[in-house]
Order: structure tokens, then C-alpha cells, then sequence
């Protein structure tokens, strides 16, 4: 178990809270940007509703959800347990400097929890990935069909572990900042940094092999 | 070691986005109104400040405005059934207004917060026993929808979170007080405390602003002022939250208004967009 514990998406708030205790006494944890937990004293922002929250945001969370490595079958019950988080931490927006980071932090902490119960319950998602892509095709550059690089992309990104997938895919495909993506994961900007260099190479490395791979496939 | 060209490639191609179809879009919106309640999907974020009263009236023209106005992506797109859904937001109204009143008539004897978009969540899940609603807001057969879909599926932790955060004053007060409801007098949109909201908020406030005029503008045969609406957006807000929205309404404006461009524009966002909740829209505006 990572001592990051505090920042898992927790389904039961009132665990949440129990943690959240245990967060401030413990003194690497506390160092992190908190996550408040109870809302304490929401604001008036008139003329915003949830659904306008939902309306215009779930193109962004859906596609977050699906980057982050939620298998297709599993999207809907992911987004709609994030937006009953969001429901529910209404209160917490208060103060946030972006709608999107905002989301994403509890997109990502839902996230988490569903990839752990789906590896707890031995559920290999990992479909083969040479069966994706074009028998033909020599390169993603060939892959005939966009939809299928996506594919083997998100097959590709699965072999990485969940941090640095998380801060590669914040980066590169959700395009944001260090800051933001440090705000987004709980992780210090350091670790942010480290991690996307990490991420990066791990990512040149297992595509190579694919490469290799496909390469020794057609010969 | 950075990325190889292979690499980036895949990246560039998986910031494509892809987005839910419009069914995902409804399904999950009738879910989630079903599991928080219509009444509290629809209250505007936030409800109090410390100590202070609840703005409910303010609350109830902001709410109406957005399921009126908004009707690109409220009305149109949702689950429950048109009708069933107005008629539950009717009744929410009418409860709103209540606490309201509840809170000008006796506010030393009631509790500090009453939280509007809590209320008639947990008002629906054990109904006042049949309280007289003014008929203009809730005929009595009514309220069946609103309670129907809350009962639907709401997890035990999701109604415990919402009886532990919310003080509501107690359901029984409500029916005697209900009786001298007023018609809620709209507001202006330009409420107290602007400047309490942090900037996202404002952000989103505004472009839902300009995004709502455009629609407006357009639905009564006023497609020059929604592009100017859109225009003033897409140099404000140029990677808005509300951009494809705001893509749609002005390519549906260009091709109103008979532009030249209008075409290659529709065929640009179709294409740009091809699961686009608005494709209807443009190619109702544009391909005839």
C-alpha cells in the first residue's frame, strides 16, 4: 500500500474522514496539498447547476477516464461514480482555481480505486495487442485506422504503472501543467517532474519492443 | 532518452478526443438524476454562507433560467421524460420556495442552514404527508416522478452522506406554510456577492453567459447576434469549457445567416466533431 493512502478515492465518505485524520498526523502525508474532505462553508455561485457541470464537462471526464486505462465496458458506472463524488464535494469547489483540475482530482481517485478492484479480482484487461493492429501495417504511421493507434496506444500505456501512466498521460495526451498535474494527483511537482521523465522513457522503451516485435511478426 | 517518432506518434493520435455518444450522454444524466434527486441536480452550486440565509429565490430564477434558456444541452438531452422532468423541477421549485418562506416566517426557531439543493432529495424520500400545493407549481400526481426516480437506485452511503450533511427543517412544518407561495419574482442573474467566487467559476459563468445569449438569439431568428455572442467567445474564451458548444452555435449562425463560408465551416465541425452531441443541431442549421 502506498503511504499516499489519504488521496485514494474512497468510496465511503466517512472513511474519508477517519483518513483524513490519520492524513494530519502523519508528517510526510501532511506535507501534500490536502484534499479537503467535509464541506465546510460553500459558496454562493449562483446561476450553475450540477447538470450544467455535467453537461459540460463530460466530454473532458469521460475521455480522462478512458486515457487512465478504464476499459470500455466500464466507463458509465466510472464517470457516473465520479460525477456522484463531485455531487457530493459540490462544496469543496469553492476556491479552486480550475473546474478541470478539480474534476480530474476526483476522476483520477475514482479511477484508482476501479483499476485496484479490477486487478483484486483478477481481471486481465491486457487483450492482445498484436491482434489490434493491422497484420500489414509496419509502423503506427500505417495503422490504417486512427481509432486502432488509440487502441494500441491505451494497450501500450497499460504496461506502465499507474503513476507514471498517470503523469504521462496528464502531460502529453491531457496536455496540462506540472502544476496542474501535481494538484491533480496529490503527488509534490518534484515527483511530477520525475515521473513524466520516467513515464517517458519507459514509453519510448515499450514501444520500441512493440516495434520489434511487429517487425519480427512480419518477417 | 526522450520520445521516438513512433511514440509521439501514437501520443498525437490519442489526443483525439473521443467522446460518449448521445446516448452515454442521456443515460448517465437520468442515472445521475436518479441518484441525487432532480431537485438537487438542478440547484445551483453552493447554498450558503456562514450563518447567513439561503438566497432560494435567487436560487429558483437561476434555476428555471438554466433549464429554460440552456436548452442545447439541459432539456433536450435528458432521461427522464420531458415532461416528468419540468413537472419534478416544478415541484423542487415550489419546495425551494418554501424553505424560503419557512426561513423569512420563523428564521429564530430554525436551524441556520437549510440547504436547498438537500431538501427535496430527502423531502422525496419520505413525503410530507400530503401537503397542499399550489396548483400553479405541483399538482399533487405530480411529485410522483421526482419521488419514483429518487427512490431509484440512491445506495445506502449516498443517502447517509446526504441526511448527515443536510438540516432540513422538518417536513411537517412545510405544508402549513406552504399556502401563501407567491409566484417567485425572476431576479436579475446580476446577484450578491460576484466577487466571492473564485475565478473558474466566473469563468464558466460567463461563457455559459455568452453561450446561453447565442442559443437565445438564435431560436428567435436573430442569427447576427448569436455570432457576434459566439465570436465575443471565441476571442474571450478561445479553449473554453464550452467551445464545441460554442463551435456549433456559430457554425449553425454562419449557415443561417446564408454565409459563404458557412459550408466548408459545418463540414469543418462535423468533421472536427463526428461524435458531437450537436451534430443534429448543425446539420438541421446547415445541410437542408
Amino acid at each position: 500500500m502506498r503511504p499516499s493512502i489519504a488521496f485514494d478515492y474512497d468510496p465511503e465518505p466517512r472513511l474519508a474522514d477517519r483518513l483524513g485524520s490519520a492524513r494530519a498526523a502523519s508528517p510526510t502525508v501532511a506535507a501534500m496539498p490536502p484534499v479537503p474532505s467535509s464541506p465546510a462553508e460553500p459558496k454562493e455561485i449562483e446561476g450553475i447547476t450540477f447538470l450544467d457541470l455535467y453537461d459540460t464537462q463530460l466530454a473532458f471526464v469521460w475521455n480522462g477516464v478512458k486515457r487512465l486505462g478504464v476499459e470500455d465496458s466500464a466507463i458509465e458506472d466510472v464517470v457516473q461514480e465520479i460525477f456522484l463524488v463531485v455531487h457530493r464535494r459540490l462544496a469543496d469547489f469553492e476556491g479552486r482555481s480550475s473546474i478541470r483540475t478539480w474534476l480530474f482530482g476526483i476522476a483520477i481517485r475514482v479511477v484508482r480505486h476501479h483499476r485496484r478492484r479490477q486487478r483484486a479480482k483478477g481481471a486481465t484487461a491486457l487483450e492482445d495487442i498484436e491482434s489490434l493492429a493491422d497484420a500489414n501495417a509496419r509502423s503506427p504511421h500505417e495503422l490504417a485506422e486512427k481509432g486502432q493507434m488509440v487502441d494500441v496506444l491505451h494497450r501500450l500505456l497499460d504496461e506502465l504503472d499507474d503513476d507514471k501512466r498517470e503523469v504521462l498521460v496528464l502531460a502529453e495526451l491531457e496536455q496540462m501543467t506540472a502544476p496542474e498535474i501535481a494538484e491533480v494527483t496529490g503527488a509534490n511537482l518534484n515527483t511530477v517532474y520525475w515521473r513524466l521523465r520516467a513515464g517517458r522513457q519507459e514509453f519510448e522503451r515499450i514501444v520500441t519492443r512493440y516495434q520489434a516485435r511487429r517487425e519480427r511478426a512480419l518477417r | 532518452m526522450s520520445l521516438g517518432p513512433h511514440a509521439r506518434k501514437l501520443l498525437e493520435a490519442g489526443r483525439a478526443r473521443s467522446e460518449p455518444s448521445a446516448e452515454e450522454r442521456a443515460r448517465v444524466r437520468s442515472a445521475l438524476v436518479g441518484r441525487v434527486g432532480p431537485a438537487a441536480a438542478l440547484a445551483t452550486i453552493a447554498t450558503k454562507t456562514a450563518g447567513a440565509t439561503v438566497a432560494a429565490t435567487a436560487s429558483v430564477s437561476s434555476v428555471g433560467a438554466t433549464l429554460v434558456k440552456f436548452g442545447i444541452v439541459g432539456a433536450a438531452l435528458v432521461g427522464v421524460s420531458g415532461g416528468g422532468y419540468v413537472v419534478a423541477h416544478r415541484a423542487a421549485v415550489a419546495r425551494r420556495v418554501s424553505a424560503s418562506h419557512v426561513e423569512q416566517g420563523s428564521t429564530a426557531t430554525l436551524p441556520t442552514s437549510v440547504m436547498p439543493q438537500e431538501a427535496p432529495a430527502i423531502a422525496a424520500e419520505a413525503p410530507p404527508p400530503a401537503p397542499v400545493l399550489p396548483l400553479a407549481f405541483a399538482p399533487p400526481a405530480a411529485i410522483a416522478p421526482s419521488s419514483a426516480v429518487t427512490a431509484l437506485g440512491t445506495p445506502s452511503h449516498e443517502r447517509t452522506a446526504q441526511s448527515r450533511d443536510a438540516i432540513v427543517a422538518p417536513p411537517s412544518t412545510a405544508p402549513a406554510i406552504l399556502e401563501p407561495v407567491p409566484t417567485p419574482t425572476p431576479e436579475p442573474q446580476a446577484n450578491p456577492q460576484p466577487a466571492a467566487s473564485p475565478p473558474a467559476v466566473d469563468t464558466l459563468r460567463s461563457e455559459l453567459a455568452l453561450v446561453r445569449a447565442a442559443h437565445d438569439a438564435l431560436r428567435e431568428g436573430r442569427p447576427a447576434v448569436a455570432l457576434e455572442r459566439m465570436d465575443e467567445h471565441r476571442r474571450a474564451y478561445p479553449d473554453g469549457a464550452l467551445g464545441e458548444e460554442r463551435d456549433a452555435l456559430r457554425v449553425s449562425a454562419l449557415c443561417a445567416l446564408g454565409r459563404p463560408e458557412a459550408p466548408a465551416e459545418a463540414r469543418a465541425f462535423l468533421e472536427g466533431h463526428p461524435t458531437s452531441p450537436f451534430l443534429a443541431r448543425v446539420r438541421d442549421a446547415c445541410l437542408r
